[in-house]
């Protein structure tokens, strides 16, 4: 492989900090890897401050890139080139002025190749502090969503408790403890660069340390040069949130939602989809008021593949973007490529029809996906990329995991995924609904 | 090119198309390019450089930039640069 299919700017600006408060080098490094980081001895923020994990422990991963190592952690990176999605890869390093067109041109162009030669001349150590930040805040949430796990929702580690799945509740919540929150807000002081603070949950809203947190950034004066990115399930609204938000100086809104029909109130369980539309359209015309960008968010499964084409009809009629960070590797049974062939052909004419309807034959790359200008140029090729998913994917053998999954769920929440998915009967019964 | 050892290793340049006319330019090396007349088809690395990005003084069509991939990202709206401010 060549460098350009394998480098990525991003350990020299972002890193991230997970709901227990162990550090990670990238948002995008999720699933199969971040479940193995966890059973490793990471750093967290109780022991090392995240500057000294930026420069120091990230160093080996910085010179593995440099030295055009193919990454293990960033597979799912390649899965999304692979398909002509956008991935995490391509934004980060477009982020540093690189683009995979004219790679080697436009790297050697960026702003930021002295910082990578100074890398490559010291094993991988850096001077640069980070200024793209994901920060999970912890795992207060209201929903349980089917394809959730206990660490990124509290409803559902009860219910999980409850079936027996888990033994125990995930570690606590770092921003539990106000003061790691202040020492983070006072690390961030003295930064002269546009910053991105990516909050994420659980559900933001209903998360107290969120209240706290912008607030923190309200009062040192950093409201002013950061961006703030939020995530909601659209499940709630929070007026004394949403006029601290206001205050900041750009908000990045992600709305999440799977499809616009009553089959997301049983995948984003117990949501309600007449609630849930009447807050994506408030959240819409706030955004819309305030200049925000704004983008819905999905992580398109098995289950949600068929009705995708809602979502995009009306991002595309609102002229809102849509994207989700990856292809769902875990739960690996909610992968799309579970599907049968039947049901794979009927989501691929779906589709198919949907995009041909906006009369898109070819389109350029967008990868700046958050260019308002482009917003339904991005949508037609967030689309094309799971048509070509669901297309070409080999087969994942699970489907009996994901009925005994389901049926799991159901006997405790008294519902049945047939009353929403009817098309799927002879599928789920097969393998033994 | 297998790593950014390599990268740094070669020398890189730009092709300056105009009505046809091509020359290299090294490729971080500022671009300045004037047409006598007024402006004409002109191309870097095959993006089209439109009469708009550059300026009429004179009669001559004057088109300049520092580093010609940062201008082109910035022309094309692919978003905020980091560290783009921060002294090397």
């Amino acid at each position: 492989m060549s460098l350009r299919d394998t480098f990525c700017s991003s350990p020299w600006f972002h890193m991230m900090i997970d709901h227990d408060g162990s550090y990670r080098k990238c948002r995008w490094h999720m699933t199969n890897t971040m479940i193995k980081d966890r059973s490793k001895n990471v750093s967290t923020i109780r022991e090392i401050s995240p500057i000294n994990f930026f420069q120091n422990e990230m160093k080996q991963f910085r010179k593995d890139l440099l030295d055009g190592k193919k990454m293990e952690e960033c597979s799912q990176c390649y899965l999304q080139d692979r398909y002509g999605k956008v991935s995490g890869r391509q934004r980060q390093l477009l982020k540093s002025g690189a683009s995979l067109d004219q790679f080697d041109k436009s790297l050697a162009s960026s702003p930021m190749a002295g910082y990578f030669k100074h890398s490559m001349e010291n094993d991988g150590h850096t001077d640069l502090r980070p200024l793209d930040w994901q920060i999970d805040m912890g795992n207060h949430c209201n929903s349980n969503c089917v394809m959730c796990s206990p660490e990124f929702s509290t409803s559902l580690a009860s219910e999980w408790k409850s079936l027996g799945l888990i033994e125990k509740r995930p570690p606590k919540n770092w921003t539990t403890d106000d003061r790691l929150i202040n020492e983070f807000l006072d690390g961030l002081i003295g930064i002269d660069q546009e910053m991105y603070l990516q909050l994420l949950g659980g559900e933001t809203l209903i998360t107290p340390s969120f209240k706290i947190f912008l607030q923190g950034l309200i009062d040192r004066d950093l409201h002013t040069k950061v961006t703030v990115g939020i995530t909601t399930n659209l499940t709630v609204w929070k007026e004394d949130v949403v006029e601290l938000l206001k205050k900041i100086k750009k908000v990045n809104l992600g709305m999440s939602v799977e499809c616009l029909t009553p089959l997301n109130d049983y995948i984003r369980y117990p949501s309600q989809i007449d609630t849930v539309r009447e807050n994506l359209d408030r959240w819409i015309k706030l955004a819309n008021n305030m200049g925000w960008l704004k983008q819905i968010r999905i992580t398109p499964t098995c289950l949600s593949i068929l009705y995708l084409d809602t979502v995009y009809e009306y991002a595309y009629e609102k002229n809102v973007s849509v994207e989700s960070c990856n292809f769902l590797e875990e739960p690996s049974y909610f992968r799309i490529d579970t599907l049968n062939n039947s049901l794979r052909k009927q989501a691929s004419d779906k589709l198919k029809k949907w995009i041909s309807s906006k009369g898109s034959d070819t389109i350029k790359s967008i990868v700046n996906t958050r260019n308002p200008e482009f917003i339904r140029e991005q949508i037609l090729q967030d689309a094309k990329s799971y048509l070509s998913y669901i297309d070409s994917q080999p087969l994942n053998d699970e489907a009996t995991n994901l009925v005994s999954f389901l049926k799991l769920l159901e006997s405790n929440r008294n519902n049945s995924i047939l009353d929403y998915l009817p098309e799927y009967e002879e599928f789920l019964r097969t393998a033994g609904y | 090119m297998k790593n950014f050892s390599e990268l740094l290793a070669t020398d890189l340049t730009l092709e300056i198309k105009t009505n046809g006319v091509s020359i290299k330019h090294p490729l971080l090396d500022p671009v300045r390019i004037e047409i006598d007349g007024g402006y004409q088809l002109t191309t870097i690395d095959d993006f089209d450089i439109k009469d708009w990005m550059g300026q009429v003084i004179d009669d001559v069509w004057i088109f300049r930039c520092d580093n010609f991939y940062q201008w082109k990202h910035e022309i094309t709206g692919q978003g905020w640069l980091f560290y783009q401010n921060a002294k090397k």
